[in-house]
């Protein structure tokens, strides 16, 4: 048999006031929510702790009445924020839910394999509206009517199932519980009835014919025959938090102050539906009404509210608003958090919430352009690089670790990792030997105690890039370049290897053809240069 | 039913994963929290690799071998699935020989960062924890920095068990470095020019080709290694270079 769940949060908009205040010791004292023009505001709601004062007062009166009384005007994004804060606990315990103002409904029959009973649901949703700033009641029951009736008698109330028995809960009830509109509650006083055991015993027909189908519906609710229905629909995709401030904020730490609070609260939201922060876009209202938008992006999605409120920093640090901010808003995105199987022959790799905030620190300092992962580059020049944005390879879609070169064996081949291209076995080894020159370079080769090594224990060379490649000035015989200058390096060229030739983009405005040589020099390195048209460039040196 | 029969119905491609479990420390490539580079050499004069959770300097002037040693060690670091990260100060990477050494660059996270910042950069990288590598490449031009500065970079590596190495031109660490590497240079080995295609023409009025060169690695600091030998000799071979190059001309 279904039941279904009716959570109330009451006097929300006093309720999402109270959420956004910063400390929750505060929440307790004795607030009042009031609307109207000027002096002639009236009270709204208050809490428990202003007992004296009554709704329907005018300000002067409560606070003539509770000097201490502190009073709050209502502010749409904060009871929009609740009211979806409320949608979203009752998508912590079901995937779709029903709402209407300050109200939700769900099906809670399907919870007997969580909780041992419905008392259980009743009392883990209050438990979770708590850590949400709401307090509510809740009412669960075989239809949605009668669960709205049983949230008004209790802060939890579980009407049974069984037909006979819910009407003999219902029937010592007073007749307020099933709010009549005014006319109908007037008729039914002045008819003698007091409870809802006393209007079901009509009949609805009759019943009816007097006071319409309003009336007659009363009667089958008091009846415990309730046809309202369930309509559940599915969650909205992300979740908004905001607010409006009373001065405009132009520094970033209380800016960022007042984002924590919100930031907070939608984590938490998240955290009822078991999901996560995917991403996150903050709108903030500046002066004069306009509105500016700030992106961040995450790497992977995080629960942790000090690594969001770190990036939101870094990105108002980096962007800050053209002007004042006068209300802000968050859009959460959600999703789930996927448990990562961790490999036993792998390291695990870096947290990615803690991944994610590190490279947005080190965007921040050496700016975006300069963070990511290598990419070797789709093209001729050996200088290029390509730097893509950084997604480490982490977590559960890690590959399987590329083979290793095993410089031990001449015969290894090596994949690029864009594998547009392998490359062959290395060339039968040429006379190798040593260059002869040491002498003059100014190198001793010293093997003293060292271990003799096999040529196959080799490694592979590397080149040490100049970007941009230096001009140089060269000095050219017949045999080749014999010395060069340049802005660091003044060298006589002990040995020149080349040229070796390559042209390459013909097909652009880019068009180059070089000619390379390797270059052993006086001060002992080994450079790399080419020579493009009249100029000459040193590239690199080997190391 | 023996081991041996299990194994036997197993099929061909999942058998030849199995590990035995007394061969799992050897393939986590984490022996005794060293991490090993993909030199022998250096490995053999490191007693294993980088030591985890202290700073290490490789120090070494032009063409002593010290970006290469740096490729071998990011390869090294890699190749049990790790996550390493480079601090590039003079922006002196070429991806394309490191992938050529073994470096899987998906998994290498690049950062440019001249000066005070390279440290800085490398300190957070440290701090978030999970690289098994993370590398400091100074370069050429050693600046002066702040003892604290190392002193945070040491504490960052033994907190998060990172191995921090960091690379030069001369000595700069000093004594925040638990284990140092000096580079000198032996020698630049060319050998004679051969035609490796008959449709490749190749100039002939360079008489050498550059096949590689030679480097002494001696330990400035650290353990001495096992067998007492207190300096290696090491060869860097441009591998396959020149045909790569050659058969992209054709």
């Amino acid at each position: 048999m279904s039941s279904i769940a009716c959570v109330h949060a009451p006097d929300i908009a006093l309720q999402a006031m109270l959420r956004g205040l910063a400390d929750a010791g505060d929440r307790k004292g004795p607030f009042a929510l009031a609307a109207g023009p000027g002096g002639r505001a009236s009270v709204l709601a208050v809490t428990a702790a202003a007992a004296n004062v009554r709704p329907g007062m005018t300000v002067a009166q409560a606070m003539a009445t509770l000097p201490s009384l502190r009073v709050m005007t209502a502010r749409q994004p904060d009871v929009d924020a609740a009211t979806s804060a409320l949608a979203d606990l009752g998508l912590g315990f079901a995937p779709r839910v029903d709402t209407e103002p300050a109200r939700v409904f769900f099906q809670a029959g399907d919870l007997g394999q969580l909780y041992p009973d419905l008392s259980a649901v009743a009392h883990a949703v209050r438990a979770r509206a708590t850590r949400l700033g709401l307090e509510v009641r809740v009412g669960i029951a075989a239809s949605k009517g009668l669960a709205r009736i049983a949230c008004r008698t209790a802060e939890i109330a579980i009407v049974p199932a069984v037909p006979a028995a819910a009407r003999a809960f219902l029937a010592p009830l007073p007749l307020a519980m099933l709010a009549p509109c005014p006319e109908i509650a007037d008729a039914l006083a002045r008819w003698g009835l007091h409870t809802v055991g006393e209007l079901a015993r009509l009949r609805p027909e009759e019943v009816a014919v007097r006071l319409g189908a309003a009336g007659a519906r009363l009667v089958r609710l008091a009846r415990a025959q309730d046809d309202e229905a369930f309509l559940p629909q599915a969650p909205a995709d992300a979740v908004e938090e905001g607010t409006e401030l009373d001065y405009a904020l132009d520094s970033l730490e209380p800016l960022v102050f007042m984002l924590r609070g919100l930031i907070d609260r939608a984590l938490a939201r998240l955290a009822c539906r078991g999901l996560a922060c995917a991403g996150l876009t903050l709108r903030l209202m500046v002066e004069p009404r306009s509105f500016e938008i700030r992106e961040v992006p995450l790497q992977s999605p995080t629960r942790e509210s000090g690594i969001l409120l770190q990036l939101v920093r870094l990105e108002l640090s980096r962007r800050a608003p053209s002007a004042p901010v006068t209300g802000m808003t968050i859009l959460v995105l959600p999703a789930r958090v996927r448990a990562t199987q961790l490999d036993m022959l792998r390291p695990n790799g870096p947290a990615p919430d803690r991944l994610a905030a590190t490279l947005a620190r080190l965007s921040a300092l050496v700016g975006p352009e300069h963070v990511g992962t290598p990419r070797v580059a789709d093209t001729w020049r050996e200088e290029a690089m390509t730097i893509d944005r950084p997604c480490l390879d982490v977590g559960e879609s890690r590959p399987v670790p590329l083979p290793v070169p095993d410089f031990t064996t001449e015969s290894t081949e090596i994949t690029e990792t864009d594998g547009k291209e392998g490359f062959g076995p290395d060339p039968e080894p040429v006379s190798s030997g040593l260059c002869g020159l040491c002498a003059l370079c100014g190198e001793t080769p010293d093997r003293g105690t060292a271990h003799a090594t096999s040529p196959n224990d080799s490694g592979a060379l590397a080149i040490r890039r100049f970007r941009p490649p230096q001009e140089v000035e060269v000095i050219m015989e017949r045999s080749g370049p014999a010395a060069f200058r340049g802005k660091e390096t003044v060298a006589r060229v002990l040995i020149a290897a080349g040229p070796y030739r390559i042209s390459g983009e013909w097909w652009s405005g880019r068009a180059f053809h070089r000619e390379y040589w390797d270059i052993h020099a006086s001060d002992g390195a080994v450079y790399r240069m080419h020579q493009d048209g009249e100029k000459w460039f040193l590239d690199g040196y080997y190391d | 039913m023996s081991a041996a029969s299990l194994l036997d119905l197993l099929p061909a491609a999942l058998s030849a994963h199995l590990i035995p479990a007394r061969r799992l420390e050897e393939k986590c490539g984490d022996k005794r929290g060293f991490v090993a580079t993909a030199l022998p050499q250096l490995d053999a004069l490191l007693g294993g690799g980088w030591p985890r959770g202290v700073v290490s300097e490789l120090a070494g002037p032009r063409s002593s071998g010290r970006t290469s040693i740096l490729h071998a060690s990011l390869a090294g670091a890699l190749k049990s699935g790790g996550v390493a990260a480079l601090v590039d100060a003079e922006q002196a990477f070429d991806p394309r020989l490191a992938a050529r050494a073994g470096v899987p660059l998906a998994r290498l996270l690049w950062v440019h960062a001249p000066g005070m910042q390279a440290l800085r950069a490398a300190e957070l990288l440290i701090d978030a924890g999970g690289f098994d590598l993370v590398a400091l490449d100074i370069g050429d031009k050693n600046p002066r920095l702040p003892d604290a500065a190392w002193l945070r970079l040491r504490r960052g590596a033994e907190r998060q068990r990172t191995v921090a190495l960091v690379v030069t031109a001369s000595p700069l660490v000093r004594a925040f470095a638990s284990v140092a590497v000096i580079l000198s240079r032996q020698g630049v080995d060319f050998g004679e020019r051969q035609n490796f295609s008959r449709n490749v023409q190749i100039c002939s009025a360079a008489p050498a080709l550059l096949t590689g060169l030679r480097s002494n690695l001696a330990l400035g600091r650290g353990r001495a290694p096992v067998d007492g030998a207190d300096h290696y000799s090491i060869e860097f071979s441009v591998m396959a270079r020149s045909t790569d190059q050659l058969r992209r001309k054709r």
